[in-house]
Formats: structure tokens, C-alpha cells, sequence
């Protein structure tokens, strides 16, 4: 036994963040957590990357960021693909490819290393829909093609598919974005055939949900927008407000994240005049500040540290093996 | 071997300690002092990892020789609440190193083992969405001292302040 002030080579149980984006959820969380619940936590943010000293050691499970050494106890790991990095690493060789390509294995592999990993697996667009279809859960008639002509007279959505892609000028008002597309409109044209998108009927709705799944807590906000892409193109525009989950977009959401075994997921879904929650598309990176700022609500925030926190009692208070 | 107190040790961790003295289990000792057996768990986690014992009962040893318990009161108690009690102590003179200013008083806190302060209420005052939470993560919520309350709400005070810089949606690979 020693002194408090003596060091020792076990590593201490901690919460790792980690975002390879300029967002700032994380940022946000990482302020709750140390500094009102008292909650070890180490995070790696993609402005750290270049500069990063860090290290994995897999037999013992533990993470060494900057000589800080710790067993994640739980780890939430967010936009650590390579396009998303790649945003974080300068330059145009090969070499950077390795690069990217490694911090992204790296980041992702952190997840390896914690009893709980945040958000879980995000089941991709056409996973999601065919679950959410099987489970019973309406979804928008939909299909992922190339070339997808107009063969029918419906109005349609036309999405990218995989994540909201900026354009090659990087300007959020230029980005691949959602579009509806009226029955006398023409695709957009990044939807020209080059490239498979997904395209769907345009459900009728008389509100539409943007709503957070934090392990078991859900809370939710209503969203009016005249786009798809205008949380985007013209956010002034977009109008949200907390709202109390309806009984059936909870259920809904409940019924999905368990079938993903998410512990975090933003879930847009549409309600129509006749009551029924219509899933559209779950994001395991949602963001929520904005949405908070825009509704003058900050509870996400708040939930967020507190599964994080139970998420690490719970770790940290179960018994060794 | 030395440790310093001061800063160390507060007066809900004495009294957790005082209640492993007495033989409790984390189960009993959560009972005892209205928290949840994972929220004790985490803390005697904590204890250990401070003062690097190997085990409880080594914990209890090290509060024991270093006078943080009292040796002449039975069952156990903190030197603190033996002191107040009119038991001789060494140790009284710690009261002001593990009770900071304006949390009540620390010989309430470990007569009784818990404090009236009720975090899930006041958190749901102060507009912190409470019901929204899971069962699990509102149990560890209500553990939280008026103290962790207080900073927690001033953190999102900050935070609150700092939201005018997020000047729109982010975009997802930018």
C-alpha cells in the first residue's frame, strides 16, 4: 500500500469520447461529465489527430492517449470513418491515405477495448427500412437504384445514399442533400444514373420527429422544415420545438433500438394525419446541439452524460472477471 | 505511507467507509445510505484506487490507523461523528478538512448516513428532464450531492452561453 501521490502502471477505469469532426457533442459532454459528475473521461477529437501520441495495448485492454493510460469503461466513438477523418489529415499521398485509413481503424478499434460501446451498429439505410418493415413499423415504399427514372407520377424523395455528402465546393448550400422531387420535377442531377441513390415515396405528414435514443432514455423534438435539405440550405428557415414523444413514435423507436441493440440513435420519423408514426432513417452520429439551440432545450445534452454515467457506475461497480 | 486528508476524503465517503466497519455489504450499505448498490460500488471502487488497498477490509484498516474511524466507539463510526458524540478522538480535528463550507453539517450527514437533499427534485426544478430518463440512469442521477447539483447546473449554464457559437448543423463528414 502507498501514498495517494504514488504512481502505479494499472490504468484507471474511464469514459473515452471520441469525434473525428468539428462537432462539439462530445465537447459538450465531456464539460458534464468531469466537471459536475465527477466521471474519469479521456477525449480524442480529429483536430488532436495529427499531433496524437497514442497507443492500444489489446491483451490488457488498455488506451494510452498522450501518456494518459486507461481501461475504457465505456467508449463512444463517433464519425471515425476515413471520409470523415480525412478532413483532419493534410496532404494528398499515399501516405496519407495510410494515414486516414489507420487513424480511422484506430479510433474505431478503441470501441474494442470498453465494456460498453456507443452507439452500437448502424443497420445502413437498406437494413434499416427492411427491419423496420418486418417489425411491422410503416416505412416509405422505397428503392435504392441507378439510374432511377420517373415511372411513376408520385412525388418523390430523392436521397444520397449514405451520409449528407457536401458538394465539391464544400458549401453546406451545395450539398447532396434530400430532395423532394414534385411529379412534373426532374431528379437532381447527382441522381443522374451515375451513382445508385435512394429514392422514395413522399409520405403526407402532418408533423415530422427528430428523436434521440440514449440507452433507454428518449426524448424528442418536432421539426418543421419547407425541405429535406434545408436544416442545411436555409436553417433559418427550420422551425423545432421540444415535444412530448408520442406514445407511438417512442414505441417505435424503442422496438427498432433494441432490434440494432443501439445504446444512442437519432431516429427521424414522420406522423401522418392518421396517427401512425412512418420510420425514415436512424443515424447513430446524430447530432443534437443544434437541434437544442434551435429549440432553446438543452436536455440532450444532459441525458447524454447521464447514460454515460450510469453506463460507467454500472461498469465500474461490477464485479472483476 | 502518508495520507493527506485534506481534499481527500469527504464526509459521504467516511461514512461509507464507517458502514463497511460495520460489516455491510454494498447491498446494505446502499440501504443505508439511500444510493444505489452500483453508485456504492463505484465509490469503495474509488477508495480502493485512492489509497491503493487490495480490499475492503484493507480499506477499512487504513481508516482505522489513520484515525479517520474511531477506536473507541462501537459499532463503528467516523472519528468525526465519535468526537461528537463525546467520544475521544484524534481525528476530530479533520472535521474542517473533509466538510467544506456550506454542506450542512457532516455530523448530520453520517448520524443519519444520508442528507435530506433530493437531486432528482431539484434537477427537475431547474428544468432537466428528469421523467425522460431510463429507470437506471435516474437512480444514479438521484446520488448526486446538492454540490455535484449545483456545478452540474452551472456547467450547463456555460454551455448554454457557448450554444451561440454552434451557428448551424453540422455537416456529418465535414
Amino acid at each position: 500500500m502507498a501514498g495517494a501521490a504514488v504512481t502505479r502502471d494499472a490504468a484507471a477505469l474511464a469514459v473515452v469520447l471520441v469525434d473525428s469532426s468539428a462537432c462539439r457533442e462530445l465537447i459538450a459532454i465531456e464539460s458534464v461529465l468531469v466537471g459536475a459528475l465527477g466521471t474519469p473521461t479521456v477525449r480524442i477529437a480529429g483536430q488532436d489527430l495529427p499531433s496524437l501520441r497514442a497507443s492500444i495495448e489489446p491483451a490488457g485492454g488498455v488506451l494510452d492517449v498522450d501518456g494518459r493510460r486507461v481501461r475504457p469503461t465505456v467508449a463512444w466513438v463517433r464519425h471515425a470513418s476515413p471520409h470523415a477523418i480525412s478532413a483532419s489529415v493534410a496532404g494528398r499521398s499515399a501516405a496519407r491515405s495510410l494515414c486516414v485509413e489507420s487513424w480511422s481503424n484506430f479510433l474505431t478499434q478503441i470501441a474494442a477495448l470498453a465494456a460498453v460501446a456507443i452507439p452500437g451498429r448502424e443497420p445502413g439505410h437498406v437494413a434499416a427500412l427492411r427491419d423496420a418493415a418486418r417489425l411491422g413499423v410503416a416505412t416509405p415504399r422505397t428503392v435504392v437504384a441507378t439510374g432511377a427514372g420517373r415511372d411513376s407520377a408520385a412525388r418523390l424523395v430523392v436521397k444520397a445514399l449514405g451520409p449528407h455528402f457536401p458538394g465539391p465546393s464544400r458549401d453546406p448550400t451545395d450539398g447532396y442533400f434530400a430532395q423532394v422531387v414534385d411529379p412534373a420535377g426532374d431528379l437532381p442531377e447527382w441522381a443522374d444514373g451515375r451513382v445508385p441513390v435512394l429514392v422514395q415515396e413522399y409520405v403526407e405528414h402532418v408533423q415530422e420527429y427528430r428523436v434521440y435514443y440514449l440507452n433507454g432514455g428518449v426524448c424528442a423534438f418536432a421539426v418543421d422544415k419547407p425541405s429535406p435539405a434545408s436544416i442545411w440550405t436555409a436553417p433559418d428557415r427550420v422551425r423545432v420545438s421540444w415535444a412530448a414523444c408520442p406514445a407511438g413514435v417512442e414505441e417505435v423507436v424503442r422496438t427498432l433500438a433494441a432490434r440494432w441493440r443501439l445504446t444512442f440513435g437519432a431516429f427521424d420519423l414522420l406522423m401522418t394525419a392518421s396517427g401512425e408514426p412512418v420510420f425514415l432513417e436512424v443515424n447513430t452520429d446524430g447530432d443534437w446541439l443544434w437541434f437544442e439551440q434551435k429549440a432553446r432545450w438543452d436536455g440532450v445534452t444532459f441525458m447524454a452524460a447521464a447514460m454515460l454515467r450510469e453506463l460507467h457506475v454500472r461498469v465500474v461497480s461490477a464485479p472483476a472477471g | 505511507m502518508t495520507i493527506d486528508a485534506n481534499g481527500l476524503i469527504s464526509a459521504g465517503e467516511l461514512a461509507l467507509v464507517a458502514t463497511l466497519a460495520r460489516g455491510n455489504t454494498t447491498s446494505l450499505a446502499a440501504r443505508e445510505m439511500h444510493l444505489s448498490p452500483h453508485t456504492i460500488g463505484e465509490r469503495i471502487s474509488i477508495l480502493l484506487e485512492r489509497f491503493q488497498c487490495k480490499n475492503r477490509a484493507e480499506l477499512v484498516a487504513y481508516f482505522y490507523v489513520h484515525g479517520y474511524l474511531s477506536t473507541h466507539a462501537w459499532p463503528p463510526m467516523t472519528a468525526v461523528a465519535a468526537s461528537h458524540a463525546g467520544m475521544s478522538s484524534a481525528a476530530a480535528r479533520l472535521v474542517s478538512a473533509v466538510t467544506p463550507g456550506g454542506r450542512g453539517s457532516c455530523e448530520e450527514m453520517e448520524v443519519s448516513g444520508m442528507s435530506s437533499f433530493d437531486a432528482l427534485e431539484a434537477l427537475k426544478e431547474a428544468g432537466q428532464p428528469i421523467d425522460l430518463l431510463s429507470e437506471g440512469q435516474r437512480e444514479v442521477v438521484a446520488s448526486l450531492t446538492e454540490h455535484e447539483v449545483q456545478v452540474l447546473l452551472s456547467v450547463q449554464q456555460r454551455l448554454r452561453a457557448a450554444q451561440a457559437e454552434v451557428e448551424g448543423q453540422e455537416l456529418k463528414l465535414l
